[in-house]
């Protein structure tokens, strides 16, 4: 049905469709795409003005937002406007590190469970068990305490525990397909079987897989940001412009100077808000016959 | 009712090689960690005799052992509920972090006492009303609960209810800690116990905000998964079978669509339990209240293995006994398994 709803349109026209109907889709993507231009404003302001913009000014410690700070300044006298934009590029890094990276795993592993049955299945199905049950937050921490903090550890850490997630919808959905003509015949044609799960199971699996992505995105940046609250909270003094890490840093100083935990917060919501208002507006549009038909009945 | 047993036997043998794997995986991350917890243990030494008094603490902590060793006595004393001391804190690690368990479940528990009957409410009228305007207010309201950081609403509750003067920082007031028996360890139990109702509701307005922080995701969630596979299931033969008969629109959808979801919202509720245990971690930490998370944060600057393993151990095995009963009761309530 997914399949069908995408055979019949390409995927610009649909999208096309989806923006005309969906109020809640024109509001995701744009703030998506607001949130987008910070990041790209965040990576490039430091290039304009030197690596010294967003640190700290003597004297400046705690101003409450004005004219010359938008967003006030924290404990070391630091722009947070600056520091919240350049974690909006930080942000979208490493959404799209986690999200790439533990789609692809997953996709593939749950395609190869799927195709090769027998001990590869049941040893993989055991795998994909155990990453679910482990808390990302234990592994963000063995990674923090193994390699050290930092953007790309936490995405790390993240892609370690959000892959079986992706790879048991993956396994499902290629399990659902195994059995069908195209696959039996191209393993009696003799293909060897890497040729086929990229050639015939990924391609046809790989819909719905996005979809569930898309829809889940949020979540990562809210897992993302949970992580660094903790981490940060624990820490005595924060370089790294990371929203999570300013807003759990921060929580020290809520009564006294709201700002510094309260606006790289909101940042955090409405990243996630705007993906999830375009992951669900796609998934409302893709399953129309949730429609309310029935309603006739009554 | 014999495959459903051989069911729940499998389903636990097999939670209980997740928790044996997960327990080699935190114990090897831990042991090849940086960081030399002797050292610690030792009081941070200095001087001529330091390498000494390192040595010393290295043999009471067990680390000259070989690895597989140090792994198999940490199992065994993991099943009989000898934890070790902790390094930081010099107390045992098993009752830091029962108690501070307790305080996370009571929280926990609370949120998602009053979260399934609202979560369960928007969803069952938004699928009634599917495609109207009240469904889509309501759609809108559950993505963005279940996608806004509790512990930033957790903030902003605490901020607001400070500056009126409600009490909600920490879990009870000062000057009541001393008269709390622990008993449970619950402390909403504890006070009615002992018949102080003036603690509980102490205790009881302390718990609403991050409570309430709390349940945003649970009640978004629910009511997203009971829209969509409430609207699946009134589309089903039996439904326009029932509502051809001119049975009542009550009995069609509580007593026959609705009831054929319960599984499925059983598994999926047990998911946003363990879930909300991460944000609850967060959110009390947020609300100063002890628990789980308090506990990590502290024992992660003192490289504290055995507190840090504990904690986490306990965290991985909520995860595995909700996702386990969860799967139990869908295997008991579906008919399909226990009528054979």
């Amino acid at each position: 049905m997914i399949k069908g709803a995408l055979k019949s349109m390409s995927i610009q026209a649909f999208l096309i469709t989806v923006w005309r109907k969906r109020s809640a889709f024109r509001a995701g993507l744009i703030i998506t795409a607001a949130i987008l231009l910070a990041g790209i404003a965040g990576s490039l302001l430091p290039l304009i003005y030197g690596w010294d913009i967003g640190f700290r000014v003597v004297g400046e410690s705690f101003q409450s937002p004005s004219l010359r700070h938008v967003f006030g300044t924290d404990d070391l006298g630091r722009d947070m406007f600056t520091r919240v934009l350049m974690g909006a590029s930080r942000a979208l890094v490493q959404t799209t590190i986690v999200i790439i990276l533990s789609l692809s795993i997953g996709l593939f592993l749950g395609a190869v469970a799927a195709y090769y049955r027998g001990f590869v299945e049941r040893a993989l199905s055991y795998v994909t068990e155990l990453f679910l049950a482990i808390p990302s937050i234990l592994l963000a921490l063995v990674f923090i305490i193994l390699f050290g903090r930092g953007a790309l550890t936490v995405s790390l850490a993240l892609v370690v525990s959000w892959w079986s997630w992706y790879g048991r919808f993956a396994y499902l959905q290629a399990r659902a397909i195994r059995d069908l003509d195209f696959i039996v015949l191209a393993k009696h044609y003799g293909l060897p079987g890497t040729y086929i799960i990229l050639r015939h199971v990924l391609p046809n699996i790989m819909s719905p897989v996005f979809i569930q992505a898309l829809t889940d995105a949020g979540s990562v940046v809210i897992e993302l940001a949970t992580i660094n609250f903790l981490v940060g909270v624990g820490t005595t003094s924060i370089e790294e412009p990371d929203w999570g890490l300013m807003l759990g840093y921060g929580v020290r100083y809520m009564f006294n100077y709201w700002w510094i935990p309260f606006l790289p917060g909101l940042f955090i919501v409405l990243m996630a808000l705007g993906f999830a208002l375009i992951g669900d507006s796609i998934y409302e549009e893709m399953h129309p016959q949730l429609k309310r038909r029935w309603k006739l009945w009554f | 009712m014999g495959v459903t047993l051989s069911y729940v036997v499998k389903r636990i043998i097999f939670s209980i090689a997740i928790v044996l794997g997960i327990s080699i995986i935190t114990y090897v991350f831990i042991y090849l960690a940086p960081g030399d917890p002797a050292y610690v243990w030792a009081g941070r030494p200095r001087g001529p005799l330091a390498s000494e008094a390192i040595a010393k603490a290295r043999v009471e902590l067990g680390l000259d052992q070989p690895i597989y060793v140090q792994f198999l006595l940490h199992v065994l004393r993991f099943f009989s509920g000898n934890w070790g001391l902790s390094i930081r804190f010099k107390q045992s690690v098993f009752s830091l972090v029962m108690r501070n368990f307790a305080s996370t479940l009571e929280l926990l528990l609370v949120s998602f006492i009053t979260s399934i009957p609202v979560g369960l409410f928007l969803g069952i009228y938004s699928s009634l009303y599917r495609g109207s305007r009240v469904d889509a207010a309501i759609n809108s309201l559950s993505i963005v609960l279940s996608n806004t950081p509790r512990f930033w609403i957790g903030l902003a509750m605490l901020l607001a209810f400070t500056s009126l003067n409600v009490p909600t920082y920490g879990r009870i007031s000062d000057s009541f800690r001393g008269e709390l028996v622990e008993r449970v360890g619950l402390y909403l139990v504890d006070s009615l116990l002992q018949g102080r109702l003036d603690i509980f509701l102490d205790v009881f307005t302390r718990i609403i905000p991050p409570a309430l922080a709390l349940s945003l995701y649970p009640i978004g969630a629910i009511a997203r998964v009971t829209r969509i596979s409430l609207s699946e299931a009134l589309q089903e033969e039996f439904v326009r079978e029932a509502v051809s008969l001119g049975l009542p629109r009550k009995t069609v959808v509580y007593g026959y669509a609705l009831r054929g979801l319960i599984p499925s919202l059983v598994q999926a509720t047990g998911l946003f339990f363990s879930y909300s245990l991460i944000d609850a971690m967060a959110v009390e930490y947020v609300f100063g209240r002890e628990g789980l998370g308090s506990l990590l944060v502290k024992a992660i600057p003192a490289n504290d293995f055995p507190l840090i393993t504990a904690a986490l151990v306990i965290v991985t095995l909520v995860y595995v006994v909700t996702n386990t009963a969860a799967d139990i009761v869908q295997a008991l309530v579906n008919p399909r398994v226990t009528m054979q």
